[in-house]
């Protein structure tokens, strides 16, 4: 994945405060597949997180004067596909269900059993349902930093809550899913027996 | 779609659990990463065409103007006069020195009357230079682009310089076309009324006269412009009137037309084609795709959209 250095987000923010449109599509380009992963984790609906996603470049573009470089770029457009999500799911709370959509995937990743390595595609199965269970805020600043690759400032910025916190959340997700594994753990050894 | 799919868990958060638990900490990082998070394929072309519907979005809202379109909202749509004057000066010492310029965006057209009511019509995407002082002590003006002069009858030789050539007249009325882009160099004068003197910039000794109904071209590597042809004065100003003439125009030159006219970029994959020679007509309002449309047939090229305009390839 391209992972941009904070030095290469903050040149770019300049550069879209100051209007330049090859910028902004190529901050696109690079940000738009992973802020729409993002945003299905919370709609479990591609359209709809594609809306999400170009409705908030809109934005961007709209308030780009109003953009501050040094603040992190990347956690202001996480911030806003994830306002922009949990207004959704407020406002249309159905699509909480999880649709076919979901269910696909669960097939695809359940498939994918069958003909690989049985045991670790299971353990992984088994850390995505432990994670999904997760207490929501939890599991928001865990997925953040884990898959979103944001550090604790940019997930509190993001999140609006203190980085303490955030660490707070991050440790207590990481200790959680330590537990379950422990558990799994034991519980193969003893089935094996 | 996990970027660090194998990868350890950052210091920060390592450093937060004691050194006999940081193994672990790093295998249930790594497992948590391993599962594939439902994130969709999205191909290059979805995130272009996600991306121009931004674009209309911001176009159609009116957000997404440069400095240059601003001045095109300004100017009426393929309208009469514009003056684009720009250079404000600190010092009014330096006032006079500094020439004044007029700019048609790309996919616009203006006209602008100087002071001494000479008339010049301007292609898109052309620029005009002339002194602050034009008509005290010169009437000497400065092309890159395409124009139709409509001189007005005045004491001092009206002259228009452009891309190392000159034209010099009284009072008449002519085309101009010189770009610095064309692959060429190549500047075209045809004149539709009285007669004109055309000569490389200070060689005017090498002139060609031309009178109603003749042109003459051009470029760098030529010691002296061609012996005035016979031409039909509508074709060569055909732009005045939104049509497109190309007579036995090399394609990279077509192309650059069709950007400037049409407010876009074309880009020209095909190697070794730039100057293949292409003739054809088009009425006013022709439909930029049909034109790229016709190209292709004839060129055995195809073309496709980009973010920003077009590309053609083989």
């Amino acid at each position: 994945m391209n992972q941009l250095t904070d030095e290469q987000i903050e040149a770019i923010a300049g550069k879209i405060k100051r209007s330049d449109k090859k910028a902004f599509d190529n901050f696109f380009r690079l940000m738009y597949p992973q802020l729409t992963g993002f945003a299905m984790g919370y709609l479990r609906d591609k359209n709809l997180a594609y809306d999400i996603v170009q409705d908030s470049f809109v934005i961007l573009w709209q308030k780009r004067t109003g953009i501050e470089p040094e603040k992190s770029l990347r956690s202001y457009m996480y911030r806003t596909v994830r306002n922009r999500c949990l207004n959704e799911l407020r406002n249309h709370s159905k699509v909480t269900v999880s649709s076919e959509l979901a269910e696909n995937v669960m097939m695809t990743v359940e498939m994918k059993n069958e003909d690989g390595n049985v045991d670790k595609d299971s353990l992984i199965n088994r850390f995505r349902e432990w994670i999904t269970a997760l207490p929501e805020r939890q599991r928001e600043a865990f997925e953040l930093s884990r898959y979103e690759g944001l550090n604790h400032e940019e997930i509190a910025d993001v999140m609006n809550i203190s980085a303490k916190t955030v660490n707070n959340h991050i440790v207590a997700a990481i200790n959680q899913l330590r537990e379950n594994y422990k558990q799994f753990k034991h519980e193969t050894s003893t089935s094996d027996e | 779609m996990n970027k660090h799919p194998y990868g350890y868990a950052p210091d920060h958060i390592i450093s937060e659990f004691d050194e006999d638990l940081r193994n672990e900490i790093n295998e249930i990082w790594q497992l948590a990463g391993s599962y594939e998070r439902i994130v969709p394929e999205i191909s290059s072309n979805e995130v272009e065409s996600a991306l121009t519907d931004i674009h209309a979005r911001l176009e159609i809202s009116g957000e997404l103007v440069s400095a240059g379109d601003k001045i095109a909202g300004w100017i009426q749509h393929y309208s009469r006069v514009l003056v684009a004057a720009i250079a404000l000066i600190a010092l009014t010492t330096f006032f006079f020195f500094v020439p004044k310029t007029a700019v048609v965006p790309y996919g616009e057209m203006g006209a602008l009357e100087l002071p001494d009511g000479t008339v010049v019509e301007l292609n898109s995407g052309s620029t005009l230079i002339y002194s602050r002082l034009y008509r005290f002590t010169n009437r000497t003006t400065k092309l890159n682009g395409e124009a139709f002069f409509t001189v007005a009858d005045h004491g001092h030789p009206f002259i228009v310089q452009a891309n190392g050539v000159s034209v010099e007249v009284t009072g008449t009325r002519f085309n101009v076309r010189s770009w610095t882009d064309d692959p060429s160099g190549e500047t075209v004068v045809s004149v539709a009324e009285g007669e004109v003197l055309f000569y490389p910039v200070l060689k005017r000794e090498q002139h060609v006269v031309l009178t109603a109904g003749e042109s003459s071209r051009w470029s760098p590597q030529l010691d002296q412009p061609s012996e005035p042809e016979t031409l039909v004065i509508e074709d060569a100003a055909a732009w005045r009137e939104h049509r497109f003439v190309f007579r036995n125009q090399a394609l990279g030159s077509i192309l650059h037309d069709l950007e400037r006219r049409f407010d876009t970029t074309i880009e020209l994959e095909a190697t070794g084609i730039e100057n293949s020679p292409l003739t054809a007509y088009y009425s006013q309002q022709v439909h930029l795709e049909s034109v790229l449309d016709d190209i292709c047939t004839v060129k055995g090229l195809r073309y496709t959209r980009t973010t920003t305009g077009y590309r053609i390839y083989r």
